[in-house]
C-alpha cells in the first residue's frame, strides 16, 4: 500500500519561462497563481568569457495591474541549446562573406540526415539569468535561479540575423571542429545588431 | 499494461500519471473534418512553431495528446538534433500511436548471431512467443497468417483489405521476391467478449484514429487497459503526478517510493510502495533513472555498470518513395483513406545468406500503399495555378503510391542521453536531457540501399512522375526511440535482466521501449506489451516467494 507525505513550501520557486525573439528582445509571461506578468529581457551585449555565451541587458516585468518595474545589467548564461528540426535562415546578405562558415566534407553518394551538420540551426537557447529579486520586480515569486528557454522563431528581418548568428556561434564554439577566430566574429555581429 | 496485469493478480497499484486526463467528448475530434475549422486542420498561423515545434505529428485537432515544448526542454550537440515526441496525458501516446504490431523473430532477438554486431537479447522467440500471444488477444491485432519465417504469424482478427494500388505494389514486389503484406494493425475488425466488456467498437473505417478513436476500435491504454484495472477495484490513478525521483532505502538501495511534484499546484508529495515500475516511455524513464542518484546508486539508479543511458536508437526513414499510378489517373473519387493501414513489406536484406548485402548490416522494410486521402498531396508538387492547376490535381489525386522506409539503425554505446551538464531544468525544476545521437554510414548505407529498392518496386507496379527520397529522417522522427536501459544477461554490460528487473534495485522494474536491445526494423508496441506480461508474471512469482 502507499501514503502521502506533504511537505511545506515557501515563496513558489520559478524555475523557468518560455521566450520568442521580438526584434533584439526575448518577451514572454510569467504565470504565478492567476496573475500573468508580461517579461521582457532585453540584451545590449554579447560576450564569451569562459567559452560560453553570455548576454547583458535590461530585464523589464510588467504587472497585470500595468505597473512597470526593471532591473539593469541583467547576464544571461547559454547553459545548452536545442537543435532545430527545420533549415536554418538564410545567411544575412549584408555579411561578409568571411562570416560563412566551412562547409563540410563532402560525404560522398550516401544520404544525409535531415537538418544536420551544415542544414542545422539551433531551435531553442537555453538561458540562465543572474539571479532576480522578484519582490523588486513586482513577482510575488522566487526568481533567484531563473532560466529562459529562448525559442527562435523569427519572424522578421533583424530576428532571422540574429537566429542565423546564434545558430552559427554555437556551432562554432560548441560543434565538432570549434573556431574560437569565426566566434568571436559572430560575436562581434551580435553586438553590433544588439547596439544598432 | 503493468496496471492491469498487476491489479488483476491482486496487488494494489498506483498510477502515477504525468499530464491530466482526457475527455473524449471535449478532446478526441474523430468526427471532426478539418474544413470544419477555418485553419483546415493545420491551426493557427506559427502556433505550432511557437508552443509544440518538436511535436511533430500533432495536428490541430489532436494537440492536446502532445506535451508543450514550451515546458519540456532537452538539449542536444550542435548540428545534431534529436526529435522527441511526447505525450503526457492519461493514455500516453496509445491515443495517437501508428497501431502497427509485430513480433520480433530469432533474426532480431539473435541478431549478433547472425551478424557479429553487438550482444544477442537474452529472450529468444520461444520465450517470449506466448506473451505476444496475450498481448495480441488483449489489445486486438488485425491482420494474415502469411507464414514467414521471419514475421511470425500471430492470432489475428480478419486483416483489412488491400486498395487495388496495393496489389500492384504487391503483385511488383513479389516479381522481385519480397514479401508485400497486409499490415498487422491494432484495430478490431472483430470483437471479442474481453473487447465488448469494456465499450471497444470494431473499426468503422472514419480514418481518423490519431484524433482520438471513441469507440475503442484502435488499442489505446484509455478504453483497454486502464478501465480493466479499474475495474479491480485495486488500481488508482493519480493524474499531474510528475515524478522528480526514485527514493531508495539507504541501507538495502531498493525503492521505497517516489518523489512527485503535483504539475498544476507544483506541491511537493511523496509516495511509497513495495515495487516501482518505470513506464514513463523509453527517454522519460532513463532520465527518472539518471534523476535517481542516491549513496547506493551515485551515478543514477541502475546504472552501476555505465551502460544507463546509451545504446539509444530510433528506427529510421525518409528514404523512399512516391509516384502516380498511371491506370487510376481521372477514375472517380472512392472512400480509400479511412482503412489507415496501407502495405508493408517485410524485410528482405540479410534475412540469409543468399539476400547479404555487402555494405550494411541488419535491414529495413517499407510502409506504404496506394489509397486516396481526404489531403491532395499531388498538389503540392504539380506545377502551375488557375483551372488547369485544378485539373491536374483532380486528374492524379486519385492515383497515388509511395513507400517509405522503416529502418533499423544500430545500437552503440557512443549514442546516449546523460542528464544535461549545463543544468538546464524543466519547468518544474527536474534536471533534463542531453540527446547525443546520429547515423553511422551503416544507416547511410541502407537508406541509399532503401531508395533504390523502393523505386524499383514503384516502377515495377507501373507507377510513373516517380520522386526519390533520398535524406534519412532525424533521429526521433520515427517516435520509435528504444534502448538506453537495456536487458542482459551481465550486470555490468546492462541495466535490466531478462524480465526488465533492474539489477541494482530488484524491487524496480523498468517495462517499456528503455530495455530494448537492438532495434530491429519493425514498430516495438507489441513486443513492449508482450515483455510487460511476462514481467508482471515473473513480479507475482516472485513477490510469492518473498525476494523482492
Amino acid at each position: 500500500m502507499f501514503t502521502q507525505k506533504k511537505n511545506a513550501t515557501a515563496l513558489q520557486k520559478l524555475h523557468s519561462i518560455h521566450v520568442l525573439p521580438n526584434g533584439r528582445e526575448f518577451i514572454g509571461k510569467i504565470e504565478i497563481g492567476r496573475g500573468s506578468y508580461q517579461f521582457t529581457f532585453t540584451p545590449n551585449s554579447a560576450a564569451s568569457p569562459n567559452g560560453k555565451l553570455v548576454l547583458t541587458g535590461a530585464i523589464k516585468v510588467k504587472a497585470p495591474g500595468g505597473q512597470q518595474r526593471a532591473v539593469e545589467n541583467v547576464t544571461a548564461t547559454l547553459l545548452a541549446t536545442q537543435g532545430s528540426i527545420t533549415g536554418p535562415p538564410p545567411m544575412p546578405r549584408q555579411f561578409a562573406e568571411s562570416l560563412r562558415p566551412p562547409l563540410p566534407e563532402p560525404s560522398g553518394s550516401l544520404p544525409l540526415t535531415d537538418w544536420t551538420g551544415y542544414q542545422g540551426s539551433v531551435a531553442v537557447m537555453y538561458l540562465k539569468l543572474s539571479p532576480l529579486n522578484g519582490r523588486a520586480l513586482g513577482v510575488p515569486a522566487d526568481l533567484s535561479y531563473l532560466q529562459i528557454n529562448a525559442r527562435l522563431y523569427s519572424t522578421s528581418e533583424v530576428e532571422r540575423d540574429l537566429h542565423w548568428l546564434y545558430s552559427a556561434l554555437t556551432e562554432a564554439m560548441h560543434g565538432e571542429r570549434p573556431n574560437e577566430q569565426l566566434a568571436a566574429d559572430y560575436i562581434g555581429a551580435i553586438n553590433r545588431i544588439l547596439k544598432a | 499494461m503493468a496496471a492491469k496485469e498487476l491489479a488483476e493478480r491482486g496487488f494494489e497499484v498506483l498510477i502515477l500519471e504525468a499530464g491530466p486526463r482526457l475527455e473524449p467528448t471535449r478532446d478526441f475530434a474523430m468526427n471532426k473534418f478539418a474544413y470544419e475549422s477555418m485553419y483546415r486542420g493545420f491551426g493557427p498561423p506559427g502556433w505550432k512553431q511557437r508552443e509544440q515545434w518538436m511535436q511533430d505529428t500533432a495536428g490541430e485537432f489532436s494537440r492536446n495528446f502532445y506535451i508543450n515544448d514550451t515546458e519540456h526542454p532537452y538539449t542536444t550537440d550542435p548540428g545534431k538534433p534529436f526529435l522527441w515526441v511526447r505525450a503526457r496525458v492519461v493514455g500516453g501516446k496509445t491515443l495517437h500511436w501508428g497501431r502497427l504490431s509485430w513480433r520480433l523473430s530469432d533474426l532480431d532477438f539473435k541478431a549478433a548471431t547472425h551478424d557479429g554486431f553487438d550482444v544477442d537479447w537474452p529472450i529468444d522467440y520461444k520465450e517470449i512467443e506466448p506473451y505476444y500471444d496475450k498481448a495480441e488477444e488483449w489489445i486486438g491485432v488485425s491482420g494474415n497468417r502469411d507464414g514467414l519465417w521471419w514475421q511470425p504469424d500471430g492470432n489475428f482478427l480478419p486483416p483489412m483489405a488491400l486498395t487495388c494500388g496495393d496489389q500492384l505494389l504487391k503483385k511488383a514486389s513479389a516479381k522481385m521476391g519480397i514479401s508485400l503484406i497486409q499490415p498487422r494493425v491494432a484495430m478490431l475488425t472483430a470483437v471479442k467478449p474481453h473487447h465488448a466488456k469494456y465499450g471497444r467498437a470494431k473499426c468503422h473505417y472514419c480514418g481518423s484514429c490519431g484524433e482520438g478513436c471513441t469507440v475503442g476500435a484502435m488499442f489505446n491504454s484509455l478504453s483497454s487497459t486502464l478501465p480493466a484495472a479499474m475495474a479491480t477495484k485495486r488500481c488508482t490513478l493519480r493524474t499531474n503526478s510528475i515524478v522528480r525521483h526514485i527514493n531508495v532505502d539507504e541501507n538495502t538501495g531498493k525503492a521505497k517510493g517516489v518523489a512527485v511534484v503535483d504539475r498544476v499546484t507544483r506541491k511537493e508529495l511523496e509516495f511509497f510502495g513495495k515495487v516501482v515500475i518505470v513506464a514513463g516511455s523509453t527517454l522519460e524513464s532513463t532520465r527518472l533513472l539518471l534523476n535517481s542518484k542516491s549513496s547506493k546508486h551515485p551515478n543514477g539508479l541502475g546504472n552501476s555498470s555505465g551502460v544507463l543511458g546509451h545504446y539509444l536508437v530510433d528506427h529510421f526513414g525518409g528514404t523512399g518513395a512516391s509516384g502516380v499510378l498511371p491506370m487510376f489517373a481521372g477514375r472517380d473519387t472512392v472512400n480509400e483513406d479511412g482503412k489507415s493501414s496501407g502495405v508493408f513489406v517485410t524485410r528482405f536484406r540479410n534475412l540469409d545468406k543468399a539476400t547479404k548485402h555487402p555494405k550494411f548490416l541488419r535491414g529495413y522494410g517499407f510502409e506504404g500503399g496506394s489509397s486516396i486521402g481526404s489531403f491532395p498531396g499531388v498538389a503540392r508538387r504539380t506545377p502551375g495555378f488557375g483551372s488547369e492547376f485544378k485539373r491536374q490535381v483532380r486528374r492524379w489525386y486519385v492515383a497515388p503510391v509511395g513507400l517509405t522506409t522503416r529502418a533499423a539503425m544500430l545500437s552503440r554505446f557512443e549514442n546516449y542521453v546523460e542528464i544535461d551538464p549545463g543544468g538546464v531544468v524543466d519547468a518544474w525544476g527536474i534536471p533534463v536531457l542531453r540527446v547525443h545521437i546520429q547515423h553511422s554510414d551503416n544507416e547511410r548505407e541502407m537508406g541509399k540501399d532503401a531508395a533504390e529498392m523502393a523505386a524499383e518496386i514503384l516502377e515495377k507496379a507501373g507507377a510513373e512522375q516517380i520522386s526519390v527520397s533520398r535524406q534519412l529522417t532525424v533521429p526521433g522522427r520515427i517516435i520509435h526511440e528504444l534502448g538506453t536501459a537495456r536487458m542482459g544477461n551481465d550486470p555490468k554490460k546492462s541495466v535490466v535482466n531478462k524480465f526488465n528487473q533492474v539489477w541494482d534495485a530488484k524491487n524496480v522494474f523498468v517495462t517499456d521501449g528503455a530495455a530494448y536491445v537492438g532495434s530491429a526494423n519493425q514498430n516495438p508496441t507489441l513486443t513492449i506489451l508482450a515483455l510487460t506480461i511476462r514481467a508482471c508474471e515473473y513480479l507475482t512469482e516472485e513477490m510469492k516467494r518473498g525476494n523482492l
